[in-house]
C-alpha cells in the first residue's frame, strides 16, 4: 500500500506535492523533496522513475550503487545544459535535493535503506506499532550534495547511507514514510495507527488522513508492504 | 500499586495536622482545688508521656520514610502507617500527568547528559515525575538532576551500586504504570490525581544480562502499550539502537541529538 497526499500547509501556500513514490510486489521507494527548494518535486519524480528502469532496482545490496548510477546519468545529462559549475550547482540545489528511502521484502527480513530524513515504522510480533524518526535537523544529508562544491561535500563527508535489517521473527511488517506523517507518529491522529495495525485498506487509511487533513502541514507519503510481505 | 505510589509521593512529616483539644470550666475548678491539682499532675504526666511517644513515633516515621525512598517495594508495612495519619483539613485535588523517566546509566549515555537534562525538563514540566535509572551497575544516579522541577514531585528510585538491566527495568516500569492512572497521590498541601502517564526513555535498548527474559520484557511492555492513558517515547544515541527499541515496542523512537555532525 502506498499513500501519497499533498500536505494541507502546502495546499494553502500554493506549493506542489513534493513527495513521490512507487510500489512493487517486493519493494517500495519513496522520495521527499526538500521544502526549501524551488522545484524539488520535479527532480524527485524524475529520479524515482529513472531508478525504476534499472534492472536490479529491487536488490537492497545494490541500492546505493543504483542511486549513484541514476544520479551520475542525470548529472551527465545536465552538464550538457549547464556548462558553468556554479550554474549546475544552483540547478542541483533547486531540483535535486530529496530524501530517498527504500523498503525491500526479503526471505527472512525486511531491509530498509535511507538517505536523508523520514520515518520507518514497524509492527512487532506483539502487534505494537513503533515510529522511528530519521532526523538531521534543518539540513538533512541529501545524496545530491555529492555533486556540489567541496564546502558542501565536506559537511556531509561522514554521512553514510543508513541500513536497517528487521528480522521477520521479531517484526510482522515494516513501513516507510516521509516526515509529513509527524501528526500520526506523535499520536495526534490515532485512527491511522489502528488501520495500519489491522491491515486497513488504502482508501480507509487515506480517508482517515483526509479527515484530519488540516493537521498535516507537510506532504504525506507512507508505504507499507501488503500483508507483511511474503 | 496505589500504596507504592503513596509510599514515594505520600505526605512528609512536616504535614500540619489539626488535633481537637478539651476545655476546662474555671468554676468547677474552684470547688475542687485538691482534685484539680491531682488532675493537673496526672495531665502533666500524661502529656510528658505523650511527648515522649510523639518523639518516638516521629523518629520511627522518619526512619520508615527514609527506608521507603532507599528501597522502594510494591507493598510494605510502612504504607499502613502512612494511611493511618490522614490530615483533617481540606486538600485541593489537581489533575496531573505522571512522567516516568527511564534512564540508562552508561558511559555512552553520560556523554549526552546535557541533552538528556534538557529533554527531561521539557518532558516533565510541572508534572509529577519518577526516575528509574538502570544499568549494569549504576554509577551516576544523578545523570539527570531535577533542576527546576519541584523536588517533592520527583523521586529517584535507584541509588549508586544497584543493578537493574534493560529488561528488568521494563518489568519494573510496568509495575509502576499498572494502576497509577486515576490514582490519587497525597501531597503536603494538595492531592494529585494522575490522569495520564507519559513514559520517556533514554536508552540504547541494549541489555546487559537481565534477570528477566526478553519474553517477559515483551509481555510487560505489551501490557503498558495496551493502556489508553499511557503514552511512551524513547530517545537513543544513534539509528543503530532503533531495531532493539522497536522490537520492545516503544511508540516513538528518535535520536537524542538530531543535528547532523
Amino acid at each position: 500500500m502506498l499513500i501519497n497526499l499533498q500536505g494541507y500547509g502546502h495546499f494553502q501556500d500554493g506549493k506542489n506535492n513534493q513527495d513521490f513514490g512507487f510500489e512493487e510486489e517486493n519493494m517500495i521507494l519513496i522520495v521527499d523533496g526538500c521544502t526549501e527548494c524551488a522545484y524539488s518535486e520535479s527532480g524527485g519524480r524524475m529520479f524515482a522513475q529513472l531508478f525504476k528502469t534499472l534492472p536490479e532496482h529491487d536488490n537492497p545490496q545494490k541500492f546505493e550503487q543504483n542511486i549513484k548510477l541514476t544520479f551520475d546519468n542525470i548529472i551527465k545529462w545536465l552538464r550538457e545544459w549547464y556548462k558553468d559549475k556554479e550554474d549546475l550547482e544552483n540547478f542541483i540545489q533547486d531540483n535535486l535535493l530529496f530524501t530517498i528511502i527504500g523498503l525491500f521484502d526479503m526471505k527472512d527480513s525486511f531491509e530498509v535503506r535511507a538517505y536523508g530524513d523520514g520515518y520507518i515504522f514497524s509492527i512487532n510480533q506483539n502487534n505494537i506499532l513503533s515510529y522511528m524518526r530519521l532526523n538531521y535537523g534543518k539540513r538533512p544529508p541529501y545524496y545530491a550534495y555529492n555533486y556540489c562544491s567541496k564546502d558542501i561535500k565536506e559537511l556531509f563527508k561522514n554521512y553514510k547511507m543508513k541500513s536497517f535489517t528487521f528480522p521477520k521473527k521479531m517484526f510482522k511488517n515494516i513501513g516507510i514514510a516521509t516526515d509529513g506523517i509527524q501528526p500520526i507518529a506523535k499520536g495526534i491522529v490515532s485512527q491511522v495507527d489502528k488501520l495500519i495495525k489491522n491491515n486497513g485498506t488504502k482508501e480507509e487509511t487515506q480517508n482517515a488522513i483526509i479527515e484530519d487533513h488540516y493537521l498535516f502541514y507537510d506532504d504525506v507519503t507512507l508505504g507499507i508492504l501488503n500483508n507483511g510481505g511474503k | 500499586m496505589g500504596k507504592f505510589l503513596n509510599s514515594i509521593f505520600g505526605p512528609k512529616d512536616n504535614d500540619v495536622i489539626y488535633v481537637p483539644q478539651k476545655t476546662v470550666n474555671p468554676e468547677d475548678s474552684k470547688k475542687e482545688v485538691t482534685q484539680n491539682q491531682k488532675l493537673e499532675e496526672t495531665i502533666k504526666s500524661i502529656n510528658a508521656q505523650k511527648k515522649v511517644d510523639d518523639m518516638t513515633k516521629k523518629v520511627e516515621k522518619e526512619e520508615i520514610n527514609k527506608e521507603s525512598i532507599e528501597a522502594p517495594k510494591v507493598e510494605t508495612k510502612n504504607d499502613n502507617i502512612e494511611t493511618e495519619k490522614k490530615p483533617y483539613f481540606f486538600k485541593e485535588t489537581l489533575h496531573k500527568t505522571l512522567t516516568i523517566l527511564l534512564i540508562e546509566d552508561s558511559k555512552e549515555m553520560y556523554e549526552f547528559n546535557k541533552e538528556i537534562v534538557e529533554l527531561s525538563k521539557r518532558a516533565v514540566g510541572d508534572n509529577l515525575a519518577i526516575i528509574i535509572h538502570y544499568g549494569k551497575e549504576i554509577e551516576n544516579p544523578g545523570l539527570y538532576y531535577p533542576g527546576q522541577v519541584d523536588e517533592d514531585a520527583l523521586i529517584c528510585l535507584n541509588e549508586k551500586g544497584t543493578s537493574l538491566c534493560f529488561y528488568d527495568a521494563i518489568i519494573h516500569l510496568e509495575t509502576i504504570v499498572d494502576g497509577s492512572v486515576f490514582h490519587i497521590v497525597e501531597g503536603k498541601t494538595k492531592k494529585y490525581e494522575i490522569e495520564n502517564v507519559e513514559i520517556v526513555g533514554f536508552s540504547t535498548g541494549i541489555d546487559n544480562i537481565s534477570k528477566s527474559t526478553i519474553k517477559e520484557a515483551y509481555e510487560a511492555f505489551k501490557k503498558i502499550s495496551e493502556k489508553t492513558k499511557v503514552t511512551n517515547k524513547c530517545f537513543c544515541i544513534s539509528e543503530d539502537n532503533f531495531i532493539s527499541l522497536a522490537s520492545i515496542g516503544f511508540h516513538s523512537i528518535g535520536r537524542i541529538k538530531t543535528n547532523f555532525e
